[in-house]
């Protein structure tokens, strides 16, 4: 694998936890404000943004050995 | 692909996940117990943060050496990251306000000022915050997550995004003090914040231990003693003219840096080269 081909992988891997755990947290966030509960949705829904976003990064990373 | 770089791929997405767990700690910290404001402020992110060093270490199986804590040449890299501390300080705390000063046709007026530590329970705390921020945020961006990205990527391209996520890691601050995350305020501080990451992640790279990153990070990076000299502080950007003279004051300043520090290190760079 040349190191061009792992830079985007690299980039991809970046792009994907930064676009997805974010917007967990802020969906939480915004949900705690309204429900006025304490940190219960932030938590579960930013555990459950990480989970979802490896999740999702393995899975494209198999896809990804399929195809080559 | 070889099993190399797929293991190596997912030690950075490891990495990567566990800064963004270390953010929701973070995040924690400051919109839901309002720590900055209380005594030991954020010392719950920085635990997480260290707690979660030690787990990558452990799950990656690596040695502490190679994420950067060594004792090795402990005393000269001490000596030189005094050296580069005072570098620092005069590069970055007079030499770039004064400069921004000038540029904004205003003379500034001096006043060293030092708090010597006073040793109650707030301070000490304080300071044992700051202590868990240097593995924290050492161990994680420089310690952790550059040494994964340069085994798969260009040497520039890992200290790049490295600094790109220290960067965005501080932006909390901006969203804390309300000035919104589209801010000049918002802008000066990721610049700033991006160019440590770039000069300690060059240094890290240069020495192979985090003896100098965390000399430089604590003492002058977090500033526990707040050090300044002049009277109003801490450069404030108001306008497109103002960013645009920091963004210029700062790169210089970042340069200069660089170039004293790859000057003072030479000697060990060649024999790192050389092995």
């Amino acid at each position: 694998m040349g190191r061009r081909v792992s830079l985007s992988v690299v980039i991809g891997i970046s792009l994907i936890f930064l676009t997805i755990i974010p917007l967990g947290m802020y969906l939480g966030y915004i949900l705690d404000g309204k429900l006025n509960s304490s940190p219960l949705f932030f938590i579960i829904f930013s555990l459950a943004s990480v989970i979802l976003s490896l999740y999702l990064v393995y899975k494209s990373w198999d896809t990804l050995q399929r195809k080559l | 692909m070889g099993y190399s770089a797929k293991k190596t791929l997912k030690e950075v997405s490891v990495a990567i996940s566990f800064i963004f767990i270390a953010f929701v700690a973070r995040w924690l910290d400051f919109f839901y117990y309002n720590s900055p404001d209380k005594p030991g402020s954020l010392i719950f992110s920085k635990l997480v943060g260290s707690l979660l060093v030690v787990l990558a270490v452990s799950i990656l199986n690596l040695k502490w050496g190679e994420v950067g804590f060594t004792k090795k040449n402990f005393l000269r890299y001490l000596y030189y990251g005094l050296i580069l501390l005072f570098v620092y300080i005069f590069l970055f705390y007079f030499l770039k306000p004064y400069l921004f000063y000038l540029f904004k046709f205003s003379i500034p007026e001096f006043s060293l000022s030092f708090s010597f530590p006073y040793y109650d329970r707030n301070y000490i705390l304080e300071l044992s915050m700051l202590t868990l921020n240097m593995v924290c945020e050492e161990g994680l961006f420089r310690g952790i997550l550059q040494t994964r990205l340069k085994k798969i990527v260009p040497l520039f391209y890992a200290i790049l995004i490295q600094s790109i996520l220290f960067g965005l890691w501080h932006t909390t601050w901006a969203l804390y003090n309300n000035q919104g995350f589209f801010s000049f305020y918002n802008l000066g501080y990721f610049l700033y914040t991006f160019g440590f990451g770039m000069i300690v992640g060059y240094i890290f790279e240069w020495t192979g231990t985090l003896t100098i990153p965390i000399i430089i990070h604590f003492f002058a990076g977090d500033n526990p003693f707040s050090i300044s000299f002049f009277k109003d502080g801490a450069e404030n950007i108001t306008s497109v003219r103002d960013g645009m003279v920091v963004f210029a004051v700062s790169l210089t300043m970042i340069i200069i840096f660089l170039f004293i520090s790859y000057t003072l290190l030479k000697k060990k760079v060649i024999i790192k080269k050389r092995k």
